[in-house]
């Protein structure tokens, strides 16, 4: 296309006008807007990838204590593989063993997981472990884990989801099922995990798949 | 004034003139070598030396060292290639280092450098050679001499290199300003931002800037798709968006704030709008949209399918492709027939998944359970496809499948016949004009550079070959040469001899048929029927002969 203006330039005025100086504010105004925009956008994604961060910190501890959990002398006995969950142990000991966030009125009254099982790994890791001072980065304070994120639930950002793999039959149309992992289920056994973490949406991205 | 350069249709060359290739430059042997190798690598005055190409290159290294830096801060990218990005930084190195030294070595042929007391000692403290050497030197301290620099700093040295950049980048600007001078500020955007005669090269590296961040930013949402890859490179994806939106949103805003320079566009309201109403613009606006809507309207609905709008991108590269326009005039101009074959289809489609549900309902309630679902059955059964997941089983059902899968390939051909014989006409139609213009320019005997230009413009938009454009040529001189030799002869001469009065025929024809295109078609429609001055047979000849009736 050539057909561009045919107007005379030398009758145009050279220096910038009142619209010229309108515009390159306008421009500026623009340019600070969407960097402040994208910042807001950046600090929104270190949060999730920060939420991703504590599940891949649970990913490694899982994995890694999948190698050792089942020799009889591992160190940690509520994490411990071969040992069918015993009876449940009274409300008071489990004060201890549930993560802080939201939960601390619901353990003191709730029975304690009963040793064995996942609630009670989860319990000891949360108390004794480095988990306990492990941070959701949207909240400030310690992750959740819940059954499922939920775009619709905002409170759920950040939150971690741990769901276990259950293989079908061969020749099912879907080769297994995720469920989720509830405090009464056991560990005795090897367990194949999904772990996902809630984004800033309370969209699930998947951190990982492993046998615990 | 400056008088038109202009070629006459006796010399005139139409390989040359459609041939935009640069010839090899021609470089004697002769030459010392210093000299013939600058002449050959780095003269910018030398059409067809090696220089344009070389810029190029070096152009391409430096964005591909910028990609590297990205990916080297991506440790699950970085890790696993870590000795193919370190391979890809010792290449860059030498051929940068290289390009040092060939600059350094060629200082004294360079006209900038030439007078100075020691021209390359002036060629080393150049500006440009500052920012080469920054570019090379940082990887020299620490890999042969040793020194002790902080990663980081090292790092935030190798982003001099993307300065390399301005290499290319300040001749265009120096060229631009030299096509703007006197111009205002306003004119100065329309000319970077709208194809213009103003443009230079520097117009063409804002088109290609602004073409490679579409590709980029399209590339992207296609691999956020990738759970692997998103995983890895979201907050990268998050901050490489954020950088298309900010070009995209100025571009859009230079392209509203200088439309009024662009003819049809006047007026600092009606212009503006005219020009947010256009297509191209549209497109400019939805690139940009799904990201401030889910930045401000996130808190309040779910917007993230939004995301997949910013595959739209895609469209803004349509600008500069013509396809698109034809196809779109294509379809506007046969709406009515398309319109008229939907609906054939849709009553075809609506009765026959009546007949299905009716038949086929109490042998398979579950498949055929209500005309909606009887309906896909009709429509992919109509089309050819055939999925197989719904089948009618019954005698009528089956029988009347076979009529349906018959007039399905007749229906659903209609539409695509349609569009592309109008395809066909559109292309037949262009090709008339560009003969008519043709037709006109070669008129007076010769061709000013205004003509040549529009000549390769449009052989150019119709992808025409050289030899298509001598054969139109061609039939257009010897038109002219019969046009020439009637317009000297009485019509009774002409009568009295059968071939000429045959050539004054087909004249008379091409006549009426240029001014069939030349004229407003609805105008000279109204103006018939206001003055009622041609008869129903003169307008039916006058369709005839444009080949209407």
């Amino acid at each position: 296309m050539d057909a561009t203006t045919e107007k005379d330039s030398s009758l145009e005025p050279k220096d910038l006008t009142g619209g010229d100086y309108g515009f390159i504010v306008f421009i500026l105004f623009v340019l600070v807007a969407v960097t402040m925009l994208g910042v807001l956008g950046h600090r929104e994604a270190m949060k999730t990838e920060g939420s991703k961060r504590n599940g891949e910190q649970w990913v490694n501890w899982l994995t890694k204590a999948s190698e050792t959990r089942f020799a009889p002398d591992y160190a940690i006995a509520a994490c411990a593989g071969g040992a069918k969950p015993a009876a449940s142990t009274a409300p008071a000991a489990a004060e201890e063993a549930k993560p802080a966030e939201g939960a601390a009125e619901q353990a003191a009254t709730a029975p304690a997981p009963a040793p064995g099982t996942w609630g009670a790994c989860v319990a000891h890791l949360m108390s004794a472990t480095e988990f306990k001072d492990m941070v959701n980065p949207f909240t400030g304070a310690a992750p959740n884990f819940i059954p499922a994120c939920n775009p619709a639930d905002h409170s759920l950002v950040g939150s971690i989801v741990i769901e276990k793999i259950t293989p079908n039959p061969p020749g099912s149309a879907v080769p297994s099922i995720t469920s989720q992992l509830v405090d009464a289920d056991s560990i005795a056994e090897k367990l194949a995990l999904k772990v996902s973490v809630c984004d800033k949406g309370s969209y699930a991205v998947k951190v990982a798949e492993l046998e615990f | 004034m400056e008088e038109r350069k202009t070629i006459s249709i006796k010399d005139l060359n139409i390989k040359d003139l459609l041939d935009t290739e640069v010839k090899p430059a021609e470089i004697s042997r002769d030459l010392p070598f210093r000299k013939w190798l600058f002449s050959w690598m780095l003269d910018p005055a030398i059409p067809g030396n090696f220089q344009a190409s070389f810029d190029k290159w070096i152009g391409i290294l430096i964005i591909a060292n910028l990609f590297s830096l990205i990916f080297e801060n991506v440790p699950g990218i970085y890790e696993p290639y870590k000795p193919w990005f370190e391979f890809f930084d010792l290449f860059s190195i030498a051929i940068f280092t290289v390009e040092y030294l060939l600059r350094f070595y060629l200082a004294a042929e360079d006209a900038a450098f030439q007078g100075k007391v020691s021209s390359r000692l002036a060629y080393v403290f150049s500006p440009f050679a500052i920012i080469d050497a920054l570019a090379i030197v940082p990887f020299y301290l620490v890999r042969v001499f040793g020194l002790s620099i902080d990663l980081h700093v090292l790092k935030a040295l190798r982003i001099l290199r993307l300065l390399k950049i301005f290499r290319i980048v300040i001749p265009a600007y120096h060229e631009f300003a030299a096509l703007n001078r006197g111009r205002t500020f306003r004119q100065k955007i329309h000319a970077l931002i709208f194809e213009s005669s103003y443009g230079g090269r520097l117009q063409e590296m804002f088109e290609l800037f602004i073409a490679m961040w579409v590709l980029v930013s399209v590339f992207a949402v296609i691999l956020e798709s990738v759970h692997g890859i998103s995983y890895l490179l979201n907050v990268e994806f998050v901050i490489l968006d954020a950088v298309a939106v900010a070009v995209f949103t100025i571009e859009y805003c230079m392209r509203m704030y200088s439309c009024v320079e662009e003819p049809g566009y006047e007026g600092t309201v009606i212009g503006r709008w005219r020009q947010a109403k256009h297509p191209s613009t549209l497109i400019d606006f939805l690139a940009i949209l799904p990201f401030f809507l889910e930045v401000f309207l996130h808190h309040l609905l779910d917007l993230r399918f939004l995301r997949v709008f910013r595959l739209t991108r895609l469209l803004k590269l349509t600008r500069g492709n013509d396809a698109t326009a034809t196809l779109v005039k294509v379809v506007s101009r046969e709406w009515p027939v398309i319109a008229a074959a939907a609906f054939i289809m849709i009553l075809l489609v609506v009765l026959t998944a009546s007949l299905g549900y009716l038949f086929e309902y109490e042998a398979q309630p579950d498949k055929f359970e209500n005309i909606p679902t009887s309906i896909y059955w009709a429509v992919i059964t109509l089309a050819s496809v055939g999925y197989g997941d719904i089948s009618p089983v019954t005698v009528p059902g089956r029988a009347m499948t076979i009529v349906l899968a018959f007039i399905g390939i007749g229906i659903f051909a209609i539409p695509a016949a349609l569009l592309s014989s109008a395809f066909s006409d559109e292309l037949q139609k262009e090709r008339d004009e560009l003969k008519n213009n043709l037709y006109k320019i070669l008129k007076d005997g010769v061709i000013d550079e205004d003509e040549i230009h529009t000549i390769r413009h449009e052989a150019h938009r119709m992808h025409l070959s050289v030899e298509e454009v001598n054969a139109l040529i061609k039939l257009i001189q010897h038109e002219l040469e019969k046009e020439a030799e009637l317009q000297t002869l009485p019509i009774s001469t002409i009568a009295q001899r059968p071939e000429l009065a045959v050539e004054h025929y087909k004249s008379l024809i091409s006549d009426i048929r240029r001014l069939a295109l030349l004229t407003d078609e609805a105008a000279f429609d109204a103006a018939v029927k206001s003055r009622d001055s041609l008869s129903a047979s003169d307008m039916a000849l006058w369709r005839q002969i444009q080949g209407k009736s």
